[in-house]
């Protein structure tokens, strides 16, 4: 049990070094460096928690955290003035289908290699099988993560404004 | 803001507001390359202003999107002259960005992290660390050199996941999370989104251009791994 925390606390760790890390190539405002990491360490928390030890799938993971995400987004918006998107885009990108991605390019290279129908049949197969994986996650995190936009359009419009400046 | 990669509803919203705080209604027309402004007093609207503008190419960059956005509301709330105005806005998009040796190395530290999540050996995290840090430098000479973006991105990905493809001399696995993780920091992440919510929210010109461009490079990134699976394939 204690072997499972920990595997699931450092993944979580290491995701948002890789949050901060790639999200930096965006140029991210400094006030929201530690969003980024929150936000990356909770998304990251949940998923490897579902899937480690729920048993839950990929898919329902992904789309899991990813929502969370968004919501840490908006949240952790509000305290730094700054829109969702910019704290949950680097946030994310740790949960990237890298492995699935290359292994459907791989299948794919196989594939164009082999004359035989049924060797062809076997990594067509597993080309389509990765590349659904890839396709399939990237959908789930990508509306997991809008869909707290849309339901507090409001808030995630305002996020920016910083009521403490005197009205005129 | 639209270079900076923002997606288009909060560009409108943020143009608008700056408008309505000094006394006009805006119109706009959102693309890629450029963009259509219209500024009409709204006791008068034979008296207005319109404007095509070419939209500069620029990086990616978060900070000016949160900032201008920022600056539109102050605008509102605080109703500052236009010089003032004017001086905000010229401070947020000349600020420099990160020092770009500190971005590669962090970059590196990302790619050795997400080598560490899809299980690589400690050989496989040290190989993709070396990997982004010289494509990373690669990958600005380039753009200072103005070659095309989708042959950057091509080259690149080539250049990372050759170096990763050393893992073959350490073992099969190693190579195989080394070369898949040593491109991923290529992905437009950014795009890909603002194309998603800019579809979702009705602006489907910009957001299917965005989405188009997030493919393309993709499909570029894609490339360059395949030709450098199929080069490692034939020399070993």
């Amino acid at each position: 049990m204690d072997a499972i925390v920990f595997q699931i606390l450092s993944k979580a760790l290491f995701a948002s070094v890789v949050a901060l890390g790639f999200g930096l190539i965006s140029n991210p405002p400094r006030r929201a460096i530690w969003a980024i990491l929150l936000t990356a360490f909770l998304g990251y928390l949940l998923r490897a928690f579902m899937m480690d030890a729920l048993g839950l799938t990929v898919f329902a993971a992904c789309f899991c955290a990813a929502l969370l995400m968004g919501c840490s987004g908006l949240v952790t918006g509000k305290l730094t003035h700054t829109p969702a998107t910019v704290i949950y885009i680097p946030a994310l990108l740790p949960m990237i289908p890298g492995m699935y991605a290359y292994k459907a390019i791989f299948a794919y290279l196989t594939f164009m290699q082999h004359i035989d129908f049924a060797e062809k049949a076997v990594y067509l197969d597993q080309f389509f099988t990765y590349f659904s994986y890839a396709v399939g996650i990237l959908i789930c995190l990508a509306l997991g993560s809008i869909i707290p936009m849309f339901v507090f359009t409001k808030t995630a419009n305002s996020l920016t404004r910083n009521h403490s400046i005197k009205h005129n | 803001m639209v270079a900076s990669g923002t997606h288009s509803s909060r560009i409108s919203r943020s143009a608008k507001r700056i408008a309505q705080a000094y006394g006009y209604d805006l119109r706009l027309d959102l693309a890629l390359r450029n963009l259509s402004i219209m500024l009409c007093d709204p006791s008068d609207p034979s008296n207005h202003y319109h404007e095509l503008i070419a939209v500069p190419p620029a990086p990616i960059s978060l900070s000016n999107n949160a900032d201008l956005s920022r600056l539109s509301w102050e605008v509102h709330d605080t109703k500052m002259p236009v010089e003032v105005f004017e001086e905000k806005f010229n401070a947020i998009v000349t600020t420099p960005r990160y020092k770009h040796q500190a971005v590669a190395l962090m970059a590196s530290l990302a790619s050795f992290g997400l080598c560490y999540l899809f299980n690589g050996t400690i050989w496989a995290m040290l190989l993709v660390f070396i990997s982004t840090y010289i494509s990373f430098n690669l990958k600005s000479y380039l753009t200072q050199k103005q070659v095309n973006n989708h042959f950057i991105i091509l080259l690149t990905a080539l250049t990372a996941s050759l170096i990763a493809s050393c893992g073959a001399f350490i073992d099969a696995a190693t190579a195989e999370v080394a070369v898949a993780t040593s491109v991923l920091y290529l992905v437009p992440g950014v795009v890909f989104i603002s194309g998603l919510i800019d579809t979702l929210e009705g602006f489907v010109i910009i957001g299917f251009s965005r989405l188009v461009n997030a493919v393309m490079h993709t499909i570029s990134l894609a490339l360059g791994l395949l030709l450098s699976i199929t080069l490692v394939h034939f020399l070993v």
